[in-house]
């Protein structure tokens, strides 16, 4: 456990209105503005709004854990941080979905990567998804709003080795990498990023926008459920909540009712369109909870004479964007190269094998490096995303199938990142695919991976970045919701977090849904208070 | 023209269905899926067999034994998880029997948890799992192991492991998915299990 200070503790202890559903909740709850959820999109919003003098309430699902909290251990991180205990995954199976739900929400648990929205990807919005205001030069006052508030800065410490091969692998082969920009605040270097940070140095919604929020007399509901809106007409009347256990489960048949003048939805890909179908929300076009993406994620293990300890040190701070930046959108799809941080847990179902072959993988777990590559997903007809539809009792799942194109990426991705950490230095590589084991050099893992089946259950991979879901679009017939995030046929309705994503972002999405956001909870914050507020 | 020849000739059934009475005529309309070769006989018998291994998994988790009760691991899902921790991690183990079988005993506690941490519809689709892969009929079609895991020897979990890992069937991929990231997420994010590892815990704040 940490001793370092827990300044959300001490702000309970000045009177921080925060209430655990488990607990017991009251009937009736009325606020100018309830925001469901507490991750990217709430947090900004919250702080926004309470900066107006606006009345907020926020409702999160997960329970509250803070610094002190935080050990460092996956067994406790994921059971009570991530989406479904950590079990999350799409319907078919195939593809483990690592998202945060917590109070910050998957903030708490990402591992800090911060990049603006690609241009081509905003130029692609503005073409097909009529987003013209969604301009480089238009939302890049907001992307520096929310770098300054959340002391985004490239790292400045050297990378640890876990991804210092990738940049050295990366100048072998005369590709480009550059360092990555970081939320943090005097960051200890520790490298449990994934499990909460113990030293408050990552510049979650946990330690930035909620504690403003709650300083400025927000309400916090956590552990309680958005369950549905009621709906009448264009108008959304009341959300209706239940208190839950950190499993998920309800606690009793109580519910609490929240009526506001606005309601803004900030639960997540996956969960925001899930709780507008829960709800009977209007879809005129049946375009809700469709295009939702992933960067699908291909992973390869590289085994080096020198010791990488990949678990220790910033997570991320080299990538490459070769493979993205030399793929054009019609053609085959591209991925953006990321080293993958290797607690045992994870390292265990990332290094694939069971029995002799796994022992003989953990015995070279000190001295392996994990790359990643992450495909950028939406932007082709045969990358068209999933589907959030509602389980039997009621939660969501997300029906994505790997398309033959997508898998053809995921080849080709095992191929670049093979021949990135030999011209590094590996003496050894592994795929991560069923028929793949550890190859001794660049020519033999290019024959053997270029041989690989690319079906289900042979292709290893997951996703921690899920996007769309509740799309802007330009026009009724093209979104969910409006360029200014409030929702087509629901007036008093705004969508504030990745589900807003026409397509993937095609980098690692938080600092799009930080400069987005910003972006509409200051127009939101001036209709609802005629008063002009910034983040910074 | 015979009704006989009329199913293997299927070039003819234009001209022999015009011979035939309507009653006739619908009796004979699905006839085709007799013969051994054509695409609806094979249609039939993946269907017939589809049908079969469903039924058969849904009366195995109504009226078999299951892996979960209550919140607690039953004497059959300490079987499967024990056989799985066995096959998935049993190389990493102590040498020592009764170090061994204090490992293991300790993986299935720390299972429980974990187990008990996840959303009712993730507990009841493992449950499920657990299920299959505890009753012998449902195991042999799954694994090709007949006897229990615990009489199973290592070679035997081995190879029952193997064939669902690389089984031609979708659904049995996935079942090998999904026993290997409950079995390998529970073991090695216990901080019980780093030292078999090599990781050497956190930094102390």
């Amino acid at each position: 456990m940490s001793k370092l200070p827990d300044p959300f503790r001490e702000g309970l202890a000045r009177g921080w209105k925060a209430t655990n559903g488990e607990a017991g909740l009251p009937e009736q709850v009325q606020c100018d503005v309830v925001i469901i959820g507490s991750g990217a999109g709430a947090g900004i919003t919250a702080e926004l709004l309470t900066k107006a003098g606006l009345d907020v309430v926020l409702v999160e699902e997960g329970p509250l854990r803070t610094s002190t909290d935080f050990n460092q251990k996956e067994s406790e991180a994921y059971a009570t941080l991530y989406q479904e205990g950590g079990g999350r995954r799409t319907m078919d199976g195939a593809l483990t979905l690592l998202q945060g739900r917590c109070v910050g929400g998957t903030t708490v648990i990402n591992w800090t990567s911060s990049f603006r929205t690609p241009a081509p990807t905003l130029k692609y919005w503005q073409d097909e998804f009529g987003l013209k205001d969604f301009t480089e030069e238009g939302m890049s006052p907001w992307f520096a709003q929310a770098e300054k508030r959340l002391n985004m800065l490239p790292w400045q410490a050297p990378p640890n080795a876990n991804n210092e091969v990738l940049r050295t692998g990366a100048t072998k082969l005369g590709i480009s990498s550059d360092v990555i920009p970081r939320n943090v605040k005097g960051c200890w270097n520790i490298g449990s990023c994934g499990m909460g940070c113990p030293t408050n140095a990552k510049q979650s919604m946990l330690v930035t926008t909620i504690p403003s929020a709650l300083e400025s007399g927000a309400r916090l509901f956590y552990q309680t459920r958005a369950q549905e809106f009621d709906i009448e007409g264009d108008k959304v009347k009341s959300l209706v909540c239940v208190p839950i256990r950190i499993n998920g489960e309800k606690t009793s048949d109580k519910v609490m009712r929240v009526t506001a003048k606005h309601y803004v939805v900030s639960g997540g890909a996956i969960n925001s369109p899930a709780l507008l179908k829960r709800s009977k929300a209007p879809d005129p076009h049946d375009l809700l909870g469709t295009r939702t993406f992933l960067h699908p994620v291909a992973f390869s293990s590289g085994v080096f004479d020198q010791r990488i300890e990949g678990w220790a040190g910033a997570p991320q701070s080299i990538y490459s964007d070769h493979f993205v930046h030399n793929a054009p959108m019609a053609g085959p799809i591209g991925y953006k190269l990321e080293a993958t941080p290797m607690h045992p847990g994870l390292a265990s179902n990332l290094m694939g094998g069971f029995g002799k072959s796994l022992a003989e993988r953990f015995q070279n777990y000190p001295n392996t490096q994990l790359m990643l590559a992450l495909l950028r997903d939406g932007f082709h007809p045969e990358s068209q995303g999933g589907t959030v539809i509602l389980n039997v009792d009621g939660s969501p799942l997300l029906n994505y199938a790997m398309t033959d194109y997508v898998l053809a990426g995921f080849k080709q991705a095992l191929l670049t990142m093979a021949e990135v950490q030999f011209a590094a230095g590996a003496k050894k590589v592994l795929p991560l695919h069923e028929q793949g084991v550890y190859y001794n050099n660049w020519a033999e893992a290019k024959a053997a991976i270029s041989a690989f089946e690319m079906k289900a259950y042979y292709v290893g991979g997951g996703s921690a970045h899920i996007m769309g879901g509740c799309r802007m679009g330009g026009t009724a017939q093209l979104g969910v919701v409006r360029p200014d995030g409030v929702h087509w046929q629901l007036s008093n309705l705004s969508v504030h977090d990745g589900s807003i994503f026409p397509t993937s972002i095609g980098a690692n999405p938080q600092l799009s849904i930080y400069g987005t956001v910003n972006r509409l909870a200051t127009q939101l914050a001036n209709r609802l208070s005629g008063k002009t507020v910034a983040l910074v | 023209m015979g009704k006989a020849q009329s199913t293997v000739n299927l070039t003819n059934n234009v001209s022999f269905f015009a011979e035939l009475s309507p009653t006739e005529a619908k009796d004979m309309v699905d006839r085709s899926i007799d013969h051994p070769l054509t695409p609806k006989r094979r249609w039939f018998l993946k269907t017939a067999l589809a049908i079969g291994a469903v039924g058969a998994t849904l009366g195995g988790l109504v009226f078999w034994h299951r892996g979960m009760s209550n919140g607690k691991l039953t004497e059959h899902g300490r079987d499967v998880f024990r056989g799985l921790a066995i096959g998935f991690v049993g190389p990493m183990l102590p040498q020592d029997p009764a170090q061994r079988e204090a490992v293991l005993e300790g993986h299935l506690k720390h299972l429980e948890v974990f187990l008990n941490g996840m959303p009712n519809v993730l507990q009841i689709e493992i449950n499920a799992v657990a299920g299959l892969l505890g009753n012998m009929p449902t195991r042999k079609l799954l694994t090709g192991l007949g006897p229990s895991w615990t009489k199973a020897s290592e070679e035997d979990i081995a190879q029952a492991i193997e064939t669902m890992r690389m089984n031609p069937l979708p659904t049995t991929r996935l079942t090998y998915q999904v026993v290997r990231a409950v079995t390998c997420m529970a073991f090695f994010s216990n901080s019980d299990h780093w030292h078999l590892v090599g990781y050497p815990g956190p930094v102390q704040i």
